[in-house]
């Protein structure tokens, strides 16, 4: 079996991020799918899981946090 | 001089050795003769083209050494008579079937038959069938000249008046050899071809992976049939263009399309392809007949995501460097490379790609019109074989030939359907990715990515506990919950869920926020777990007998707001009301841990609305509601349970908990199941494995619908189930943790004989993808993604691990993310999903997830160990074993002190059963590590693997060592692992012919290719007379050292074969084993037992002149060995350790119903026909009945003495009936003391290697202390 492309350690990478914040680790090679921007261009698997390490630092989606900000606030 | 064979020739033989006659490697050559045909000239003809070349009338033989050498027949001693046969004139060619599928005998008769058959006067068929052992597909040219040339003479009365050949076969064979040299020495042209060949193919992955209907097996059914296809005339255009573009030629073209092909149908991105050379490499070979065909293996690598054209360069180098080392033929390199072995498919590769140029015919028949029938055996040699052949109109031709076992007719029409689209594409843009190369047929994207995905539904707005307390609000009087005995109502539950969620408030506990939850399971528990979603949080199940390590750095990470951890806190002064807060459905219901395939457990959220998805499916699909009564035993560290709890809670049903200590054990769970009247269980297989023995299983008889997850769950299982509660439907169930339970499923139906996981259920998508990420076809293998409401949040605080698993997904909603399982699954032709494998190492036992990198990394962390690799193993079928390898640091490794190292660490499923100290891990030439090397646990020792315990089996590694040439062989050591190959496993099977009288085929060396295994099955099936040892009253285990030896007394069968397997932990020390007279020449049995142990004391004494004496018996063998041991010490002898397997005093026997001799030789019959076949007339079957009926019998008169010494006593723990320890029992016949251990096992089964391995633990420390 083929290495998965998400696993190849020598693959190069983008980091996608959709409309709820979430981040997806995304090869190169492929198109980058509908609803999902490249949050950071070309990379190595290394870099780019870095990258999301660095910047994804809250899990929840984006409109739960913005509900719970909201309940919390009323 | 004896002539040895071609190594063509020899492969060839092999296999009719190995295989039996059979019409696989038959060629086929037919023309329609019209015309006026002679038939007389035409027999001489045919007699003068075998007088000319010396392969037609070529016999082969087989010296005394069981080496074979061709047999050249004198032209006077042959006889080949050409019959003439009458068919109907409109018979189709299928008349001609019986002639080409002829089996030849190669030892006997000619390779060549000629036949005609007459439709009409005027009109006959030729049909030419010769092995391919005596030609190849160059040498049809040569044979129809030369027979056409023959006939023109013969018809005219003349013998044809050709120049002899300059050469024949045998001086090919011949200068073969003389050029290749020996392969042993280096500087000769084999060594050096070899060495090319064993670079190129090193680790190669075996076998390829295939889009099969059915599995390989070891059968060796070449049952064939074959497609046809054709490529369009412009695809031959732009290949023929992209050919000469790119300096190569069309055959590299089709062989590089065809890898696209392989890679694209799931076989990976090292993948080999086998194409036939001539090998006719010098002029003198050119008018020969004779097989010298060669073939070579193309190794494509197709990882990086080349284009068409890279990859063209790059077949287009391989072949070149090939052709530069043609000569060493392919049998050569098999043996030298000497590749993982195995029945079920081919060495090296398992696809040919055979390219023929097309030639026009240059002989002529005079007078009559000759035109080629295709005339086709139905056998195939490889799992695909491809011929393609572009005729004299410059079209390409294809055939695709296939096993019928492996593929059905439509699957392999699709094949070459796709090989065209691959051809079509990778000729109209060669500079493109093979990424973007797409193998779907019209219609079948739609197919795998909406139609069987069309499972949207509307569920509405739910959170978890809201169905609950609904239904304790409409029915507080209905019972929710039955735990040891006690109910507890919906309004109660209810009540007390409220009061905690009170408290919970008070205590911080809110939406998305954390409690775990650490409580023995009860009634207190689902109130928990209740009281924690009604506050509107998340809780985070930790299962009690966790590891403290463990559970310290789950908590840790998970960082919970609040820990709830053994009582309940009191909270009986708060409202019983419901505190109203409501979650929504996008917040976390829970967080479970899980271990995945990289960076240990991690705990997965999943909100509201992805488990009341699962939850409200199931309600439909399982049709649950009030009158359901549940089992809940799955461990809450295993998020089955969730839907086992929280469904019927929801439906109005009720759940039956089953207690820790009781939620493994099958006896229990039937009890349960039948006492509390259950309708609906939900099990792991090897759950339900062991149940379906447990006898009070038969009695659940309410039990209505069983959910089967977690491992694959096998037909012969469900049969069982099926046979044994045939009203109980069962679902196959299939999900990994980060989609919320379960996502696909499969209703079983009685009869299946495959299980599939299923189809998604509602609101869920499962995408089969290839490593492009692009959809492939039904039927090919590919990892399975999955999205939809299941898909959760992600992994607790890991971003980066989350954002590599949970990725976007191209194919749902913009934005939509999908999750990567790392599983291997396929679509069948009904639009189900079969589970194929893990793309990673990580397994399941016990339907527990474990990651051995998990493993290893608390292996590595202890100070001493170095190096540490963990595997499972699976040594005996259906046993796998957790089993750690490591190397050691600076000192020693104690493995006792590393197993509880690991103890402290790790989940008790995941603490390796054992670890073996290695000096170095084993690890191919890529420096990866070599999994099949790793040696069976205790038996590391001695070279790898034990010594001979037998003379059949000092016997056979005698054997072994001797066709081997090496000076020690084990038992255990396999005969391939070890420099053997085919070829010497035929004069292994000659040479056990020779020694034992016992014809054992090449298969049967295969298949079994240990010299224990070999003589296990000669000691089995036929015992010749000169060898009695295994029968000898006194049978000596192992070879024997200065030490006291131990006694073993045979159990009620009268053998003590059984107890071989303990012998492997006591190698220090003499083991000698008594046995029944019964099966002694004269077949005397005692007539009573003190007489029996008589005898046995002296035939002890024969061989042990004075004490201590050290005896142990199972079972029957155990009443005995007391017995023995009291009769000894009687003499004045010591006996300071009588060690008594899982036995009763003789009192007992009385009370046991006496069984007359045929009744206990069909229970004889049942138990040792599971480990081989057994004749009716079975002599030894016979006898061992009757040893057994003798046996109960005496023991039923005698009475068990007091003996005066302590007695060391080992019970089963697994044992049907459940009436307690045995060992009390012995206590008013063991004056001393009675030492009780208890062992993991059934009655019948303290011999298996795990408990054998306890009990010898123990003995060893009584006999050193």
């Amino acid at each position: 079996m083929s290495t998965n492309p998400f696993d190849d350690e020598t693959g190069r990478f983008h980091v996608l991020v959709n409309d709820e914040e979430q981040f997806s680790l995304w090869p190169a090679f492929a198109e980058v799918p509908a609803g999902w921007r490249v949050a950071l261009g070309e990379a190595t698997r290394q870099q780019a899981l870095a990258y999301v390490e660095e910047n994804w630092t809250d899990l929840r989606p984006r409109s739960l946090r913005v509900t719970l900000a909201a309940d919390l606030a009323s | 001089m004896m002539i040895p064979l071609s190594f063509a020739q020899r492969r060839l033989w092999f296999l009719q050795q190995m295989e039996g006659p059979s019409d696989t490697y038959n060629l086929v050559l037919s023309y329609r003769l019209t015309g006026v045909l002679d038939t007389a000239a035409l027999g001489d003809a045919v007699r003068d083209v075998v007088a000319r070349h010396e392969s037609l009338r070529t016999l082969f033989a087989e010296d005394d050494e069981g080496e074979p050498y061709q047999r050249i027949l004198r032209d006077a001693e042959v006889s080949l008579e050409v019959p003439v046969v009458e068919v109907d004139p409109d018979a189709a060619d299928t008349a001609f079937e019986e002639t080409i599928s002829y089996r030849f005998d190669l030892a006997t008769e000619l390779p060549v038959r000629v036949s005609v058959f007459r439709r009409a006067p005027q009109e006959h068929v030729l049909v030419i069938v010769l092995h391919h052992i005596t030609a190849d597909g160059g040498s049809l040219g040569p044979l129809m000249r030369d027979l056409a040339g023959a006939y023109a003479a013969r018809r005219e009365g003349r013998a044809p008046a050709w120049e002899p050949l300059p050469v024949q076969y045998k001086d090919y064979t011949l200068w073969q050899r003389e050029v290749l040299g020996d392969v042993g020495d280096p500087d000769s042209l084999a060594a050096t071809q070899v060495g090319y060949w064993r670079d190129e193919l090193a680790d190669v992955p075996q076998p390829l992976r295939l889009p099969v209907d059915r599995p390989r097996s070891t059968e060796t059914d070449h049952r064939g049939d074959m497609v046809e296809f054709s490529v369009e005339p412009e695809v031959v255009r732009g290949l023929d263009e992209l050919a000469a573009e790119r300096g190569s030629t069309a055959s590299m073209v089709v062989q590089s399309a065809l890898a696209v092909l392989l890679h694209k149908l799931g076989g990976g991105d090292d993948l080999t392809i086998g194409s036939p050379v001539a090998g006719r490499t010098d002029d003198s070979m050119t008018d020969m007949v004779g097989c010298f065909v060669n073939t070579w293996v193309l190794r494509a690598d197709l990882s990086g995501n080349p284009s068409f054209s890279e990859l063209l360069a790059q077949v287009r180098n391989k072949a070149l460097a090939a052709y530069e080392n043609q000569d060493v033929p392919f049998e050569l390199l098999v043996e030298s490379i000497n590749p993982d072995r195995s029945a079920g498919y081919q060495p090296l590769f398992q696809v040919m790609c055979e390219w023929m140029n097309y030639e026009k015919p240059d002989f002529v028949f005079p007078g009559l019109e000759a035109t080629l029938v295709q005339l086709t055996p139905a056998a195939a040699k490889f799992d695909l074989h491809f011929s393609i052949t572009k005729d004299a109109e410059q079209r390409i031709r294809g055939a695709l030939q296939y096993p019928t076992r492996l593929f059905d007719r439509t699957t392999v029409e699709d094949i070459t359907a796709r090989f065209a689209r691959v051809l079509e594409q990778v000729v109209a843009d060669p500079t493109a990715p093979l990424a973007t190369v797409d193998v779907l047929l019209p219609g079948e994207r739609e197919r795998v990515l909406r139609t069987v995905n069309d499972t949207a539904r509307e569920i509405g707005v739910h959170t978890m506990p809201e169905g609950f307390t609904a239904q304790a609000e409409r029915e507080p009087g209905r019972t929710a919950l039955v735990y040891d005995g006690r109910e507890t109502t919906y309004g109660e539950l209810n009540a007390r869920a409220n009061q905690l969620a009170h408290w919970l408030i008070e205590q911080g506990a809110a939406p998305d926020s954390l409690v775990a939850v650490r409580m023995r399971r009860s009634e207190e528990l689902v109130v928990a777990f209740l009281g924690v979603l009604k506050a509107g949080a998340a809780f985070l199940p930790v299962e009690t007998d966790l590891p403290e390590g463990r559970t310290a750095g789950m908590l840790d990470e998970a960082r919970p707001r609040l820990t709830l951890t053994g009582e309940l806190p009191d909270v009986s002064d708060r409202p019983t009301t419901d505190p109203g807060v409501r979650a929504a459905p996008d917040n976390a219901a829970y967080v479970i841990y899980t271990s995945g395939s990289t960076g240990g457990p991690k705990g997965v959220v999943v909100s509201h609305r992805s488990i009341m998805n699962r939850v409200l499916w199931g309600l439909a699909e399982y049709g649950t509601g009030t009158e359901t009564r549940a089992l809940w035993t799955s461990s809450v560290g295993f998020d089955m349970w969730l839907p086992e709890l929280f469904g019927p809670l929801h439906a109005g049903g009720t759940v039956v908990i089953a207690d820790a200590e009781g939620r493994k054990d099958p006896a229990y769970i039937a009890r349960l199941i039948r006492d509390e009247r259950v309708t609906d269980a939900n099990f792991v297989p090897s759950m339900l494995e062991v149940f379906v023995t447990e006898p009070a299983a038969a009695e659940c008889t309410g039990l209505r619908r069983m959910e089967v997850a977690g491992e694959a769950f096998s037909p012969t299982l469900a049969d069982q189930v099926t046979a044994l509660l045939p009203q109980c439907a069962m679902s196959n169930l299939y999900g990994p943790t980060e989609c919320t339970v379960e996502v696909t499923a499969w209703p079983y139906r009685p009869g299946a004989t495959s299980i599939p996981i299923g189809a998604p259920i509602w609101n869920t998508r499962a995408y089969v993808l290839d490593p492009d990420l692009r959809p492939v076809p039904a039927g090919v293998t590919g990892e399975l993604y999955l999205a939809g409401t299941g898909v959760s949040r992600g992994y607790l605080g890991r971003p980066a691990l989350t954002a590599e698993r949970f990725v976007a997904c191209p194919f749902g909603a913009a934005g939509e993310r999908m999750y990567r399982t790392g599983d291997i699954v396929r679509w069948n032709r009904d639009d189900q999903l079969e589970f194929v494998g893990r793309a990673d190492f990580q397994i399941k036992i016990r339907g527990f997830r474990i990651e051995p990198g998990d493993i290893e990394q608390v292996l590595l962390s202890h100070p001493d160990v170095a190096v540490a690799a963990v595997v499972v193993r699976e040594d005996q079928r259906n046993d796998k074993r957790l089993v750690g390898y490591v190397v050691p640091g600076d000192g020693e490794v104690d493995v006792t002190a590393l197993t509880e190292y690991a103890k402290e660490r790790l989940p008790e499923y995941m603490v390796p059963t054992a670890v073996v100290v290695l000096p170095e891990l084993p690890t191919m030439p890529s420096g990866k590590l070599d999994r099949r090397a790793l040696p069976e646990p205790g038996q590391e020792h001695a070279g790898g693997g034990r010594a001979p315990r037998h003379s059949y089996e000092r016997k056979m590694c005698a054997l072994f060592e001797e066709v081997l040439g090496l000076a020690y062989v084990s038992i255990d050591d396999n005969f391939f692992d070890i420099g053997g190959h085919s070829l010497l496993a035929t004069r292994l099977s000659s040479r056990i012919r020779g020694e034992f009288d016992v014809d054992v085929p090449i298969r049967t060396i295969i298949r079994h290719p240990t010299a224990g295994e070999l003589a296990a099955l000669l000691l089995s099936n036929s015992v010749p007379d000169d060898f009695a040892d295994p029968f000898a009253g006194v049978l000596s285990l192992n070879g024997g050292t200065d030490k006291q030896p131990l006694w073993f007394v045979h159990p009620g069968s009268g053998v003590s074969w059984p107890y071989f397997s303990f012998v492997p932990y006591l190698k220090d020390r003499p083991v000698y084993a008594l046995q029944s007279r019964g099966y002694g020449e004269d077949g005397s049995l005692p007539e009573t037992v003190e007489e029996m142990v008589e005898d046995y004391v002296t035939q002890i004494l024969e061989v042990q002149r004075e004490g201590p004496f050290h005896i142990l018996g199972w079972s029957y063998g155990g009443t005995v060995a007391h017995a023995v041991a009291d009769a000894l010490d009687r003499r004045g002898h010591q006996v300071p350790l009588l060690v008594m397997l899982d036995c009763v005093p003789a009192s007992f026997f009385a009370e046991m119903e006496e069984h007359d001799q045929s009744s206990v030789r069909a229970v004889v019959e049942g138990f040792l026909g599971r480990f081989f076949r057994i004749g009716a007339d079975d002599r030894f079957v016979d006898t061992m009945a009757k040893v057994v009926a003798h046996h109960t019998t005496i023991m039923r008169k005698y009475v068990s003495p007091e003996f005066r010494g302590d007695a060391v006593f080992f019970d089963s723990a697994l044992r049907e009936e459940e009436e307690g320890s045995w060992a009390p029992l012995w206590e008013p016949h063991v004056r001393g003391v009675v030492e009780e251990h208890s062992v993991q096992a059934t009655h019948h089964d303290m011999h298996m290697p795990a408990p054998a391995a306890h009990i010898c633990g123990v003995i060893r420390d009584k006999l050193d202390a």
